[in-house]
């Protein structure tokens, strides 16, 4: 790079003074721009919530150990599991479905975070969230549901 | 190869030297890993956040390991006082999206961090600033060197937007869908000229 | 290291206008045109790999179009 002399740096540096410079796609990144949900999507959103509870209860974890592990907020995870209408950051889903074992793109798909929905996972998502219920200890029920939804998630992407 | 920037002291505004290096090494890497990272957290620590800044979770070892083999990546890492201070790395296969030179090659930076500790909400005195510049201003020069003219690109993070488009005068393009809706920054010619020549 | 060396290009005709046209278009050197084809097919050439597509959509209408690269 061509040499530039100290006054040009002196004064950039006032004219930038304390300001944040970060450029780029950080994983943890919130948007102020919040994209609408698709109109169907608060079901399968029910779904998602009581899965990640679920799962992270099946492990004996608490949501700051689930943020963790994931490397997302842990307010992120509440979110999730408590408000169908928030919007989740698709790099949150991305790190969760990365943390359970399952495909990224099923675990978005349920997240309403993306166009193409598969008519079949739909149907497992409200079936699940209809059987699972967020008590402290998983019921035999609700083991066998989450993870009947686990293989639901995790059928070929074939389809 | 490096190059030899200067950075101004927040608690004095003496100037101190820095040298810019043409490419993020294991040393680097390194450094990140045992500097950045401790500091971030810590600094998530005592805000009772599990997060901490918005690029505390980068990887930036991935992200220099997998560009490093492409001809299109660059890196580019600043070092003062033996430490870390910033990095940076770019694309320059990506095109210009402004009507007034789409489709022209520009440099896109990929990722730009600064050190935690000269990060303003850490209230350190010892901070330097004018890390931002001498990245936007290693980004032009690389622009020219490459015959894109000047030309630049990057999605800014949401709070460091006031700083590219009325510090650096890039022209806001608005939130990108394919990148988490981060909004886009595009820097003209004419733009890079005007940063350059400090006006 | 960035030490520099000289390669000489026997082209065609159409294959130079093809050159010429794209640094105008581009607004670059013609060794720029080639450097940058270089760079993009170093790129696409390691994304598409056996089972990969590469695609273009439309941004208005969503339609994708394979752009089939050999």
């Amino acid at each position: 790079m061509k040499e530039y002399p100290k006054e040009w740096f002196a004064r950039r540096a006032d004219i930038e003074g304390d300001a944040e410079v970060g450029a780029g796609i950080p994983p943890t990144h919130r948007s102020t721009y919040t994209r609408p949900p698709p109109p169907d999507a608060i079901d399968t959103r029910i779904a998602l919530g009581q899965f990640v509870e679920l799962w992270r209860r099946n492990k004996g974890w608490n949501p700051e150990r689930l943020a963790n592990e994931a490397g997302i907020d842990t307010s992120e995870i509440l979110e999730i599991e408590q408000d169908p209408h928030c919007s989740p950051e698709p790099s949150a889903i991305f790190k969760l479905a990365h943390v359970f074992g399952v495909p990224p793109r099923r675990l978005l798909e349920i997240a309403g975070l993306v166009n193409d929905r598969t008519p079949l996972l739909r149907e497992s998502a409200i079936r699940f969230a209809a059987t699972s219920k967020p008590i402290s200890s998983l019921s035999e029920e609700e083991r066998e549901a989450l993870e009947a939804f686990v293989a639901a998630l995790s059928a070929s992407t074939k389809s | 190869m490096s190059a030899k920037v200067y950075l101004k002291r927040a608690k004095d505004g003496e100037l101190v030297q820095a040298t810019l290096c043409d490419q993020i090494t294991q040393n680097h890497l390194d450094q990140w890993e045992t500097t950045w990272i401790p500091e971030m957290k810590a600094f998530a620590k005592q805000r009772s956040s599990a997060s901490g800044p918005e690029d505390a979770h980068w990887d930036w070892r991935g992200k220099v390991g997998k560009g490093a083999t492409f001809l299109s990546h660059c890196s580019f890492a600043l070092e003062s006082n033996g430490n870390l201070q910033g990095m940076m790395m770019a694309n320059t296969v990506v095109s210009a999206r402004l009507p007034e030179q789409f489709g022209k090659p520009l440099v896109y930076i990929e990722y730009l961090a600064t050190a935690p500790w000269n990060r303003p909400e850490t209230s350190n005195p010892s901070r330097l600033r004018g890390i931002g510049s001498a990245f936007v201003l290693t980004a032009i020069e690389l622009s020219i060197d490459e015959g894109f003219k000047g030309r630049v690109g990057l999605h800014s993070l949401s709070e460091a937007e006031d700083f590219y488009e009325v510090k650096c005068g890039m022209t806001r393009l608005g939130p990108d869908g394919a990148h988490q809706d981060l909004t886009y920054f595009e820097l003209t010619e004419t733009q890079a000229e005007s940063f350059r020549r400090n006006i | 290291m960035k030490t520099k060396r000289t390669m000489t290009l026997n082209l065609t005709q159409r294959e130079m206008d093809v050159v010429q046209e794209l640094a105008v278009k581009k607004d670059l050197s013609k060794t720029g045109v080639m450097k940058l084809a270089l760079r993009l097919l170093q790129n696409i050439d390691a994304r598409v790999q056996p089972g990969k597509k590469l695609f273009v959509e439309d941004d208005e209408t969503k339609e994708k179009s394979e752009l089939v690269i050999l």
